[in-house]
């Protein structure tokens, strides 16, 4: 290196140190010339910058005066050797996860499907009902008997007398004409014009939406649940 | 990169790795863990990289900038590490294992005056010998910045020097 920089070069390198300008291979160089000339630097002012930069080596030590610690080779080749393994149990646990998501998103789809169909099956029986209470014959349990009549309310009915499992016909006591006989018009439907009656079935279908508003509540929470439940089971197997 | 030519041509660096990470952290652990951190990086991509024409200067490169990240991102260590060896005793005594001379005293006791924000550039540009783009790098001055706190410092430093004298 000393060969390579005579003394105007090194004046410039010091002019570009003092302006903060050199980079770290250019200040090595300038230290190693001090360090290997044995010119009188004092007629060239620059004893005090040899003095400097000799102190600066003394604090920053080279590449060769530090130790390689034993531990490290060993550390860096199990890098290398252990890593693979790592790699295809990181993969399988990848895959086991997917897996397991795709699972549980697929049984919440069969549980929001499932519960859906069940909301909604509901929703059609009371027009069903509704033409059960206007068109069909009257039994002992039917709202528009004699009983409800008087007392003009509509009775807590259990739940599986909500949902009979057949329309019974019904003769309805109302002054509109039985259209049974028309063929173009389903034997089962009667027009009511009769106010009260028409109030009480209209009460009655509002208390069955009630009904059915309750259960679809009880579907949303139990829904709810079921999702809950498995994503604690997801954590367990993540785990 | 094959793993072959991984392992014949990045591993046997980790030496010349350690020696700049050591040169530039100051501190056994931290230059190691530096080392496994770089080379585990790099075997973890190794597949997507192509072989290096100069591996030692590849190398030397990935381990410097890891390190001036790790001084970016926890500067409080290692300024810690560099005050610690501002302990160093004041003359050589018979009981300790490093001699410095009085000049190198005299820049450490200057150093330990100035600001923090002054100290930090020239500690880096002293101790790590680390570029005016690294040490911008590493403590988020701009280089303009680290260029003129660099100019005033080394100046100041000569100017001690010579009252001294």
């Amino acid at each position: 290196m000393k060969n390579n920089l005579n003394i105007d070069n090194l004046r410039l390198l010091l002019h570009k140190y003092y302006e903060g300008e050199t980079s770290p291979d250019e200040e090595k160089l300038i230290e190693c010339f001090f360090a290997e000339t044995d010119a009188d630097l004092n007629s060239q002012n620059m004893a005090l910058d040899k003095e400097l930069f000799s102190s600066i080596a003394e604090l920053c030590p080279g590449p060769d005066d530090c130790d390689i610690p034993d531990h490290l080779a060993d550390r860096i080749t199990a890098i290398t050797e252990s890593s693979e393994d790592l790699f295809s149990s990181k993969n399988k646990k990848k895959w086991k996860i997917s897996i397991t998501y795709a699972a549980v998103a697929a049984c919440i789809c069969v549980a929001v499907t499932n519960g859906i169909r069940w909301l909604s099956a509901p929703i059609t029986e009371p027009t069903h009902n509704m033409n059960h209470l206007a068109a069909t014959p009257a039994k002992s349990h039917t709202l528009l008997n004699e009983e409800n009549s008087k007392h003009n309310v509509m009775p807590e009915k259990p739940v599986a007398e909500l949902n009979p499992p057949a329309p019974e016909p019904r003769q309805v006591k109302t002054k509109t004409e039985n259209v049974t006989d028309q063929n173009n018009i389903n034997e089962n439907y009667v027009e009511i014009t009769d106010p009260e009656e028409a109030e009480k079935i209209v009460l009655e279908i509002g208390r069955l939406l009630a009904v059915n508003s309750q259960k679809t509540n009880e579907a949303i929470q139990n829904l709810e649940k079921t999702i809950g439940e498995y994503k604690e089971l997801t954590k367990s197997i993540l785990k | 990169m094959t793993d072959g030519e991984f392992k014949r041509i990045i591993l046997p660096n980790y030496r010349q790795m350690y020696a700049t990470a050591f040169a530039i952290l100051r501190d056994s652990n931290d230059a190691s863990d530096a080392v496994q951190d770089t080379v585990s990086a790099l075997w973890q991509k190794h597949q997507r990289l192509e072989a290096p024409e100069n591996a030692q200067s590849f190398c030397n490169r990935t381990i410097r900038n890891h390190c001036i990240d790790r001084i970016r991102q926890n500067s409080n260590r290692y300024f810690e590490k560099i005050d610690s060896l501002y302990q160093y005793p004041s003359e050589s005594t018979a009981d300790s294992e490093v001699s410095l001379s009085s000049t190198a005293i005299l820049i450490m006791n200057y150093l330990t005056k100035i600001n923090i924000r002054h100290r930090k550039v020239l500690t880096l540009s002293i101790f790590s010998q680390l570029s005016n783009d690294e040490i911008s790098v590493a403590t988020g001055e701009s280089p303009e910045n680290v260029r003129v706190i660099l100019s005033r410092g080394r100046k100041l430093i000569k100017e001690l020097l010579k009252n001294e004298k």
